[in-house]
């Protein structure tokens, strides 16, 4: 089930907050990034079937998981992506 | 003639989570860390605003008017930094004027102009400006009372940003 708007609010910050440490040009803004927690949050309760039927039986779970970020977030980093995945598991987990 | 600017002569952090602080913003891009790449007074002192800014925090600013007002229509002049290339910060302003002998914390605030900054690619560590007018005209020797409030509403910018805000006459 979906977090809450505010638990994707909690994690979409964290994400920020993690992705642009003081020393570094934030290059997305909240809205990026709440946008992309939001579209993993909802992959997160697609069925497998749904999922290969989606993106194809060849494609990893993260690659998967990765095609679902929207723009511009989809053009960050590896570790900028794997972030997003990271905050909805521990939003899920109720840690953010 | 024009006047200003007049910095606050108080300024208190009317908040206590964390969201907005003293701050001195630390120059950028590339001003902060090893590689840092600045001349040799890269930093600025202002009003700090956290990442990704939820809710309306307030800073208590008070202005103290010239005794002979400066020509010209009374503005908030407001520099904004951040080391951010997107992102947006929103400033609710609540003022209102007060004499000598008058209560500066029973006085009613009235809404000013809101205002909007907006990074973009290349406005990274830039002094963003912004020019507000006032619905009052104060007296010589007032002193302006202000709530300058970093609205969550609309906030998007995720660095630290740094504010610094003046009042001028032009």
């Amino acid at each position: 089930m979906a977090m809450t708007p505010e638990a994707q609010n909690r994690c979409a910050r964290f994400v920020c907050n993690q992705a642009f440490p003081p020393g570094t040009t934030a290059t997305f803004h909240f809205g990026h990034a709440l946008a992309a927690v939001q579209a993993v949050d909802a992959a997160l309760d697609v069925t497998l079937n749904q999922a290969v039927v989606a993106v194809g039986g060849g494609v990893t779970v993260i690659n998967a998981l990765a095609m679902q970020i929207p723009a511009p977030w989809n053009t960050g980093s590896a570790a900028q992506q794997a972030l997003i995945g990271v905050a909805v598991f521990m939003g899920r987990g109720g840690l953010i | 003639m024009s006047g200003g600017p007049i910095f606050p002569s108080s300024v208190f952090v009317n908040q206590t989570n964390g969201s907005i602080f003293p701050n001195f913003f630390a120059g950028g891009p590339g001003g902060q860390g090893a590689n840092a790449v600045t001349n040799q007074a890269p930093h600025d002192e202002g009003l700090g605003v956290m990442a990704s800014l939820s809710g309306v925090s307030t800073f208590d600013l008070r202005f103290i008017v010239p005794p002979t007002v400066p020509s010209g229509t009374m503005k908030l002049r407001t520099l904004a930094l951040a080391n951010a290339t997107t992102g947006a910060g929103v400033i609710t302003v609540l003022a209102a004027n007060v004499s000598g002998g008058g209560n500066p914390s029973l006085v009613t605030l009235t809404s000013q102009a809101q205002f909007t900054v907006a990074w973009t690619s290349g406005l990274a560590g830039m002094y963003l400006e912004t020019k507000t007018t006032f619905n009052f005209t104060p007296a010589g020797s007032d002193v302006i009372v202000m709530a300058f409030q970093p609205n969550g509403s609309g906030w998007t910018q995720a660095a630290v940003s740094t504010w610094i805000p003046t009042l001028i006459w032009e």
